[in-house]
């Protein structure tokens, strides 16, 4: 449901550009404002019906075709079918319709289903039931009637039907809880929180009372930001104006949880709604291969015009001698002789190109998907890539893009969550330089003992007792987690009970919030929960402390930190503050800041992740005016952001330091050796992250992206300011380039790298430098280069303190350098997705930040090791896979048609075919169909194990090694030698042999004479043999199902040739194939020729293979040659030289 | 939370051979030895058979006589259609220096005639000649119907240019008796050709079922004249007429004429005398430039005269035993590198793994903290 939800709103609605305003105003229950309230511009709504299918049952067929028929090679297809249609063609329009037309259908049919299920699933929502009021009354209708303005009741587990703000609940506070996992995929609780003054309205009559009306703007997408106003009349008094924020708004899509019921006003409708507008089509990505391919596929178009100009034009040139044009046994028609020579010409042409046309296959694109489809199974299948843990296995989004797993050569990752476990457990805290650590830190299990601490300083003094209990305090209140209550019961007791039975599961958005939480539950404090805004701890003594949450200055990536303020029972008001180490420090003006940060330092090189704690008490004026800034700012309609982080900013200043925490992310299962893989593997890795430097440096030593010997290169803020980035730049490069010499030379040769390698790190700031267009134009792009030039030749990158658009342009600038290197970015938060979205091939990995990232990628894997398999094997063997597909395609319909040209050449220009019709049809489609399909599914060129153990493999198919024009024009060559082959040997056969058939057969002893048509079977014959022979020989793995496919197939031939010709088919106006290839198999010499002519045309590249194995091997036919080494322990092995490699194709 | 471990078991993949990728599977092992003994066996393959063919075409005998031009007058006559009726004969003596044993065929040899030309090839009506519908002229043009629009029958671009020549091979024993070597004329179709492809209506009379009928414009005489003596030879069974309906696959062909009745003198084949072809002369080549020629032949199980087989076989065989000494020479010269790259690259391992374990217990802080 989930699926199709989301696959429902896959067009966007193009609202009206009529009333296009910055703001909306809607009258609740559709009442008018009383009389003197400011005029508003009535504005039309769209209804709340949405609309993702594309289709109707009338516009199908025709919207689908015109669809379809806008992709190039489908139109090319169709265009040489009507061709064959209209004007007088040696083939059939069949053989080019019936393909077209199975391609068409299926495709038509599958989109047809996936449209029905979107109409289905648009029904299923246009008319579930929604509860209005109307009059007072509850009334039911179908949600799709629901208007902007209406009132609406929603239940307990219900989703909302549009956008709402929330006016009220059953709960006397006002809130709700609702989870967004299909909008955003978190599936914490969320509380939101109802209008102050409408909270009060629990009854249908109360909701109907309500007067007011909402300003807000227009639909955006954004999910997590909305501002508006609502103006409540009373009777008597001047309306109320109320600030909406977010926390205001139910967004359609979400569900209602722990809450009985709630009350809101629609505000959003139908496709207005965010969760509409938020479905963001994907732009489709396009690999390297298909990107080849359809340069090899304008290559193809291109011979195949010459072929089809030269064979006119020669035409014309032989007819010229009227004997050949119009001979006496072959005279013309009068309509042909008087018809324009020049239109004459023009159908020559046409027809020359429908004959030569089968040269681009629609059956190739067809292989081309299937291989992609049913190949993308192999993926999900995939058992190592299962996590047993969490019970994910990989997601294949897209089947487009399998072979770019082959070709990566830059990984982005992402830091926390994907190198890490984003599964955080508190390891210490530093209060006062004092450090505490808790007896067991087990990833968050809390062990009976584990009250204890472990003073490693001396033991503080009564000042310091207090500091300390004050500072667990700020760490249980300073936060936004929410306690789930497994058992109602159970917490009514909770207090008696000992903290850590098990009562109460900690949900938050931020894991590190829970580990700080129940890291600080270790250490004595308990968390117990938010009621009525008052936040209950337990304390050491077992007594619950009751704190008066007044406000919560809620945590951004800007501001990296988060305050909360706080009423203590005995009235004094606290705020305490929780922030990187950055974003504290200069705000505090007490405390022991310098042991502090040496702790805070010392921890973060040891790849922890610090916060630091703070506190002011604030006297009552002091929080009366940050009330009213606060209020103020979020009363604000116009640049409320700004407004509110300028008072945030106003707010927490002057703070004094309590201490920090530090929380251990663990590295990930088997990142650094995944990582050490991926770069033996040829592969740059950079990891981005928005982390502070030091941090994300020791988890980058940690999961050896650097080196001991790692000579690190910092372009940070810090040393910008020293020196200007012009300077620092360019003593970089040069730094970096002096050796450059000697290290493009390594690269080639895998690890010996030790000598000259590089690390660089650069943080958000200097890349924004880098990044940012200078004013006098010319030097901006100065910088870019140079900055790329180092990059190129570090062999690790890190990118601290980006954030999520920097992940991005990164990504980008990588992307469109010079070598356009193909691109890769993992990572699991929702801060990835732009990242994700911008690089050729997104990963997710399915994380705990919620399946935002999962959901856009197109691949998404449960951990960061499995990475490893999906390049090194999946990736190597897709490649391989397709390359060859693609490669063997065109040879094998360059050998199909070049004879088909050469024939002219004998037939006097007149467009005979060689082959027959049901030849030419099938040729593409059945007979040489499957084995190349199976190949591409099957082919393992080298094992699994030894491309996991072997990632240098991965550098032989590096910068689409196999399709590189080299190999293109070999498989063409030898597509056009084999052609040649075919063709002139069955040609001086004919000419000079007596083919006969020996009298053995027949009755009497007849030999024969053989027409063109038993020719043309000849030569079809000896195509189909070689080609397929050829493809057994590239083919390495053959399991039964190739063995199966292979011999299937040419038995197939033989057996449908045998058919086709020994019946006359009632259907045929012809009978020209009847005994044909019986005849032909009759003949001795046809024997001996077919093998001769296969053998002939296999050779050559037999020889080719084992000379280039011999003289040039790559490295995998170097691991070929080794393994069958360890198995069949011979000395005479093939091609076991170590002689430096060299690329062949 | 409790429901997840279900979920889990049922979104485990299936642990196939298949879907791991693991299915069991034979690998291709191009080892020195077995690419050798392949490439080996092979050229022995090919030079063998290429022997044989060559031996065996060494018994063929053939004589081909072009005789465009030795009928040097009839030809010219033939430049003109109007002439077409005419009568116009010519003998071409030779002699036969070797014998030809066994079954000799004749044939007639076309050059630069294209049968194969579409519009051609396509002009004639299957249907009229199986007799389903003699009058079904359909795709025949431009030989559908004649000047006064009766049918042709059979009609067609490939039935009007059938050859006619006659040629009769005379065995000059003495320069006084002149023996006509007996020629067989059936048998010289594909027999499926002959018995199922063509069919004459089923009337004793032919004329008549062919009446209301044109012959073909350039025919001497109506389809059911074909062969009179032999009325299984005649109409659309007619041998010469069926293989001259084959359409043949290049301009320059050889069409089967006669086969030798082996009796009396020629129980074993064409003796050694002179001989002499009488032709009569109608089939007009030089108006397309091309020519024509009547070939004797004998025939083994190989086929023709042709060395084309036999050449090309043991070229390819030639070929191959060579590419093998290539192959064998470079691995030699291989195998001396590699067994002192050998020896290195086995004491490179170790140190290349204490590498690796030194890598692997790495410190972390040092670096860092510049």
């Amino acid at each position: 449901m989930d699926c199709s939800l989301v696959r429902t709103l896959v067009r966007r609605y193009c609202a009206g550009e009529e009333n296009w305003v910055d703001s909306r105003t809607i009258y609740v229950g559709h009442k008018e404002p009383p009389p003197g309230a400011e005029a508003y511009i009535p504005q039309r709504y769209p209804d709340n019906r949405i609309v993702s299918s594309k289709y109707t049952f009338w516009n199908f067929i025709p919207k689908n075709l015109f669809e379809q028929f806008r992709r190039i090679a489908n139109f090319y297809f169709l265009i040489i079918f009507l061709v064959q249609l209209i004007i007088d063609t040696p083939t059939s329009p069949v053989t080019s319709g019936l393909p077209l037309f199975f391609v068409i259908t299926v495709t038509a049919i599958k989109q047809g289903y996936e449209d029905w299920l979107r109409h289905k699933a648009d029904n299923a929502m246009n008319q579930c039931p929604v509860h209005f009021i109307q009059h007072g009354k509850l009334v039911r209708k179908q949600s799709r009637k629901l208007r902007v303005g209406d009132i609406v009741m929603v239940k307990e587990d219900e989703t909302f039907p549009c956008d709402l703000i929330f006016l009220s609940s059953n709960r006397a506070d006002g809130t709700c809880h609702v989870t967004t996992a299909s909008l955003d995929g978190e599936s914490s609780h969320k509380t939101h929180y109802a209008v102050q003054d409408t909270k009060g309205f629990h009854t249908e009559e109360d909701v109907d009372g309500l007067h007011a009306t909402i300003e807000c703007e227009q639909p955006q997408p954004d999910l997590y930001k909305f501002v508006g106003r609502i103006n409540v009349y009373n009777d008597l008094n001047d309306p109320v104006v109320r600030p909406l924020g977010s926390e205001n708004l139910l967004l359609r899509g979400a569900t209602l949880k722990n809450t009985e019921k709630i009350f809101g006003v629609a505000i959003y409708t139908g496709m207005e709604t965010k969760m509409a507008l938020n479905y963001q089509s994907k732009s489709q990505k396009r690999s390297a291969v298909e990107k080849s391919m359809n340069v090899f596929l304008v290559v193809y178009l291109c011979i195949l015009i010459s072929k089809a100009l030269i064979n006119t034009v020669l035409k014309y040139v032989w007819q010229s001698e009227p004997f050949r044009d119009e001979p006496w046994y072959n005279q013309k028609t009068e309509s042909e002789r008087q018809r324009n020579l020049f239109l004459r010409a023009f159908t020559d042409f046409l027809a020359f190109m429908v004959l030569f046309n089968y040269i681009i296959p629609v059956s190739m694109y067809v292989t081309v998907e299937m291989q992609k489809f049913l190949g993308s199974y192999f993926i999900s299948w995939d058992e190592d890539m299962f996590d047993e843990e969490t019970g994910e296995g990989p997601l294949v989004n897209t089947s487009d893009l399998n072979e770019e797993l082959g070709q990566v050569e830059y990984i982005f990752t992402d830091k926390t969550g994907t190198l890490t476990e984003n599964n955080m457990a508190f390891k210490e805290c530093c209060i006062e330089g004092h450090v505490y650590v808790p007896h067991v830190i087990c990833n968050g299990q809390v062990l009976p003992d584990s009250s204890g601490i472990d003073m490693i300083d001396s033991s503080p003094g009564v000042s310091g007792r207090e500091r300390e209990e004050l500072f667990f305090r700020a760490i249980c209140l300073c936060h936004t987690v929410q306690v789930k209550e497994d058992d109602p019961e159970d917490t009514i007791d909770g207090p008696r009970k000992s903290p850590d039975s098990k009562s109460c599961v900690y949900i938050s958005s931020s894991p590190d919030e829970v580990a700080l939480v129940e890291g600080v539950q270790r250490l004595g404090f308990t968390y117990l929960r938010l009621k009525d805004n008052y936040m209950e701890i337990l304390n050491r003594e077992n007594d619950i402390e009751r704190f008066e949450l007044l406000e919560v200055l809620s945590f951004d990536s800007v501001r990296r930190r988060m305050s909360v303020i706080v009423k203590s029972a005995t009235g004094e008001i606290y705020l305490f503050c929780k922030g990187a180490d950055s974003s504290i420090f200069p705000r505090v003006i007490e405390g022991k800041v310098d042991q502090v940060r040496c702790r805070v330092e010392r921890n973060a090189v040891e790849g922890l992740r610090t916060l630091c704690v703070a506190y002011k008490r604030l006297i009552p004026e002091e929080y009366e005016a940050a009330c009213n800034l606060l209020q103020a700012a979020k009363v604000a309609l116009q640049d409320r952001e700004k407004k509110l982080a300028e008072a945030y900013e106003h707010i927490e200043k002057d703070l004094i330091l309590l201490g920090a925490t530090a929380v251990e992310d663990r590295l990930q299962e088997k990142a650094a050796d995944t990582i050490e893989a991926l770069q033996k593997a040829g592969i740059k890795v950079w990891v981005l992250t928005g982390d502070k430097m030091e941090t994300a440096a020791a988890t980058c030593y940690a999961c050896k992206l650097f080196r001991r010997s790692t000579q690190l290169l910092e372009l940070t803020t810090k040393k910008i300011e020293e020196q200007s980035l012009h300077d620092v730049l360019f003593e970089l490069s040069k730094t970096v380039l002096r050796c450059s010499g000697s290290l493009t030379r390594d690269t080639f040769s895998g690890l010996s790298t030790d000598m000259h390698d590089y690390g660089l790190i650069i943080d958000g700031a200097a890349l924004s430098l880098i990044m940012k267009p200078r004013e006098d134009g010319s030097s901006s792009s100065n910088y870019r280069e140079l900055f790329l030039e180092i990059c190129r030749n570090c062999s690790a990158v890190l990118c601290c303190r980006m954030a999520p658009l920097q992940k991005a342009q990164i990504v980008k600038l990588i992307k469109f350098s010079k070598e356009h290197p193909i691109t890769l970015a993992v990572g699991d938060g929702a801060n990835d997705v732009s990242m994700i979205l911008e690089a050729h091939v997104g990963i997710g990995v399915i994380g705990k930040e919620g399946r935002q990232a999962a959901r856009n990628s197109d691949y998404a894997i449960p951990k960061f090791k499995h990475l490893k398999k999906m390049l090194l094997v999946h990736g190597h063997f897709y490649y391989i896979r397709i390359s060859e597909l693609v490669q063997y395609f065109f040879y094998k319909n360059v050998c199909f048609i070049f004879p088909q040209f050469l024939y002219q050449f004998f037939c006097g220009f007149s467009q005979q075919t060689l082959y027959d019709t049901a030849y030419l049809t099938l040729y593409n489609i059945s007979f040489t169909s499957l084995p190349i399909l199976l190949y591409s599914l099957m082919e393992q060129h080298v094992s699994i194990e030894v491309l996991k153990r072997d990632p240098t493999l991965y550098r032989d198919i590096a910068k689409n090694a196999l399709l590189r024009w080299r190999v293109f024009i070999y498989w063409t060559f030898l597509g056009v030698f084999d052609a040649l082959v075919f063709f002139f040997g069955a040609y001086f056969m004919f000419e000079n042999t007596t083919v006969t058939s020996n009298g053995q057969i027949m009755t009497t002893n007849i030999n024969m004479m053989f027409g063109n048509w038993t020719f043309g079977t000849l030569v079809f014959t000896v195509m189909v043999f070689t080609v397929t022979l050829k493809l057994a020989l590239d083919t390495h793995y053959w399991t039964w199902i190739n063995h199966f496919v292979i011999w299937g197939s040419l038995l197939f031939y033989v057996v449908f040739s045998l058919l086709w010709g020994g019946i006359i088919w009632p259907f045929l106006s012809y009978q020209r194939m009847y005994y044909v290839f019986i005849h032909m198999l009759s003949s001795g010499p046809a024997w001996l020729g077919i093998t001769l002519l296969v053998t002939v045309s296999l050779l050559p590249d037999v020889l080719k293979k084992v000379l280039c194995r011999q003289l040039w091997p790559t490295a995998t036919e170097r691991t070929q040659a080794r393994n069958k080494c360890l198995s069949v322990e011979q000395p005479t092995v093939f091609m076991l030289s170590q002689t430096s490699s060299g690329l062949s194709f | 939370m409790e429901l997840i471990p279900e979920q889990n078991l049922s979104r485990l993949p299936e642990n196939s051979a298949l879907k791991q990728q693991m299915l069991p599977a034979h690998k291709l092992k191009f080892s020195i030895t077995t690419v050798l003994s392949i490439y080996i066996a092979t050229g022995v393959f090919c030079i063998a058979v290429g022997t044989i063919l060559l031996f065996s075409a060494k018994n063929i005998r053939e004589i081909e006589i072009n005789y465009t031009n030795i009928c040097a007058n009839c030809a010219e006559m033939r430049e003109n259609a109007l002439n077409f009726d005419k009568e116009c004969t010519c003998s071409i003596p030779f002699h036969l220096q070797e014998k030809m044993k066994g079954d000799v065929y004749m044939y007639y040899k076309l050059y630069g005639f294209y049968q194969n030309v579409q519009q051609y090839s396509l002009s004639r009506s299957n249907r009229q000649l199986l007799s389903k519908d003699i009058w079904d002229v359909q795709d025949c043009a431009p030989f559908k119907v004649s000047h006064n629009d009766t049918p042709i029958v059979p009609c067609g671009a490939i039935a009007n240019s059938m050859f006619n020549d006659t040629i009769i091979l005379s065995y000059i024993l003495n320069s006084s008796i002149h023996i006509r070597v007996p020629m067989l004329k059936n048998g010289l179709a594909w027999w499926t050709d002959k018995y199922v492809k063509f069919r004459n209506p089923n009337a004793i009379n032919l004329s008549n079922e062919f009446a209301g009928s044109a012959k073909p414009p350039f025919w001497r005489k109506p389809v059911y004249e074909l062969d009179s003596d032999d009325p299984g030879n005649n109409g659309f069974l007619n041998e010469d007429f069926i293989v001259w309906m084959r359409t043949a696959a290049f301009p320059t062909f050889k069409k089967l004429y006669r086969r030798l009745y082996r009796v009396q003198y020629f129980i074993e084949g064409l003796p050694v005398g002179n001989y002499s072809f009488n032709i009569s002369y109608n089939f007009p080549v030089t108006r397309f430039q091309g020519e024509k020629s009547v070939v004797l032949s004998t025939l083994i199980w190989s086929g023709g005269s042709s060395l084309f087989l036999g050449l090309t076989y043991m070229m390819t065989g030639l070929l191959t035993l060579l590419a093998s000494a290539v192959i064998w020479i470079i691995y030699l010269m291989k195998k001396k590198n590699t067994s002192m790259s050998l020896q290195e690259s086995m004491q490179d391992l170790p140190c290349r793994k204490a590498e690796v374990d030194n890598a692997v217990s790495e410190p972390k802080v040092s670096a860092v903290s510049q």
